[in-house]
């Protein structure tokens, strides 16, 4: 696990750095302004195929032959993406508070941020990983941008670029708790149900 | 326990081509040269040997265990493959930080050790070195985790003579270590002629032969010359 997070960690600063400064500027620019919900949720989203982009590279360098012969489990290899993921969204959550903080936010409106951040990040990674080891590459890639669309679609027209989201559930604190562990159950079974797809995918070799 | 592997009955089918191994063993100790021309089986045994392909039927036993599709076997086999596919943004350096990360016993002093012998660039990235240079380093790393076995698919393909005669040279050194066995495929015979102590010729599929190799020169003088003979005595 360590070798491969080190992996990781070497190929984002070679080969997808360029995520990081839009990550910062989006949301952070979502922490900053003013009704700037749909920059945050925005720039988690774009960050967010970042680990799909990760696991595609995989499969091009043929990486994923190597590992096959090396001492990895599908679980340690699955599990290294989801432990990224985490990464993600606990980069997100800091520059969105650090940059909320500066922009004079309300605290409750920071919470509320936090929290459809966390939700929009969990979502994206829970459908983006299984259907990248289950479809590979090129067929996921379509999945995703159909996936990111639809995302886009409601946060932008149906939520109103977050500012709805946050219109809709103020004052029912309970009601965004509920929906938060809803999505965080889901997140963690995705995370068991790509390992097990990774596992037939090996067996199945 | 004599063999460090031992195959009974195996058979796996493709669409075009079918690989049926009855009995194949390679002793402790031994250098086992697999011959065969281009599509006769040699990498599809060696990934069944490493669980990375599943067999249709058949037994398959490495160092004693028959669990090969568990990938905590691959913690003492080391396995240099003919396409080998390294993380190309990483230096040789950032390669064993992170082979140590990944391998149980792995040996950082003897991959700087081998790094530094066989004259691999430490500085530049896996991606940007010649296909010998990145043979050496993948070569390097199935050497440094205290490996059991070594499978060596076409692992010497792309290395210039002198380079070559030396990782021969490391190979037989490390099969002299106890409890060490080691299965070369290569089209270069001679390389096979020098460094086997054992050697298995694959046709299409098929074992035709596997004998000790002062047997086989003892006999018929070259393996070479009896490799094409088999061959063409094959295809006729």
């Amino acid at each position: 696990m360590k070798g491969l997070l080190y992996k990781d960690g070497i190929v984002l600063i070679r080969k997808f750095r360029s995520y990081l400064p839009m990550f910062v500027l989006f949301v952070g620019m979502g922490g900053l302004m003013p009704d700037g919900m749909f920059w945050s949720v925005y720039g988690v989203m774009f960050t967010a195929t970042m680990v799909s982009s990760l696991m595609a590279d995989e499969e091009n360098t043929g990486w994923n032959d190597t590992a096959s012969y090396l001492p990895l489990s599908a679980g340690t290899q699955v599990s290294e993406k989801y432990i990224i993921s985490l990464i993600c969204i606990v980069g997100f959550i800091v520059v969105y508070t650090a940059a909320a903080f500066i922009g004079g936010k309300p605290s409750a409106e920071i919470i509320m941020g936090i929290t459809s951040i966390i939700m929009t990040s969990e979502i994206i990674f829970l459908l983006s990983l299984p259907t990248t080891i289950l479809f590979g590459v090129q067929k996921s890639g379509l999945i995703r941008l159909a996936v990111t669309g639809v995302l886009v679609f409601f946060g932008v027209v149906i939520l109103q670029g977050g500012r709805g989201f946050l219109d809709m559930l103020s004052g029912k604190e309970n009601m965004v708790i509920i929906i938060l562990l809803a999505v965080t159950v889901l997140y963690l079974l995705s995370w068991y149900i790509s390992i097990l797809l990774k596992e037939r995918k090996m067996l199945n070799h | 326990m004599m063999n460090a592997v031992e195959v009974h009955e195996l058979k796996k089918a493709y669409a075009h081509f079918d690989l049926y191994v009855p009995e194949f063993s390679i002793p402790y100790g031994s250098v086992m040269g697999l011959i065969g021309e281009n599509g006769a089986g040699k990498t599809t045994l060696i990934r069944l040997l490493c669980g990375v392909t599943r067999a249709d039927q058949g037994e398959i036993t490495v160092l004693g265990t028959d669990q090969v599709r568990a990938r905590e076997l691959m913690n003492d086999v080391g396995v240099v493959t003919d396409e080998e596919s390294l993380v190309p943004y990483m230096t040789a350096k950032e390669t064993g930080v992170m082979m140590a990360g990944i391998y149980r016993n792995w040996d950082a002093e003897r991959y700087a050790q081998l790094i530094r012998t066989l004259e691999v660039p430490q500085e530049t990235r896996f991606g940007e070195l010649s296909r010998g240079n990145r043979m050496k380093t993948a070569l390097a790393c199935a050497m440094s985790h205290n490996a059991k076995i070594l499978l060596l698919d076409e692992a010497t393909g792309g290395l210039d003579p002198l380079v070559r005669d030396h990782v021969l040279n490391l190979i037989t050194e490390y099969a002299g270590q106890e409890g060490h066995s080691v299965l070369m495929s290569s089209h270069i015979v001679s390389d096979l002629e020098k460094a086997c102590t054992d050697i298995t010729f694959l046709h299409r599929g098929r074992v035709i032969l596997s004998q000790p190799r002062d047997a086989l020169l003892k006999k018929h003088g070259s393996i070479e010359e009896l490799f094409l003979e088999m061959a063409e005595r094959k295809t006729v």
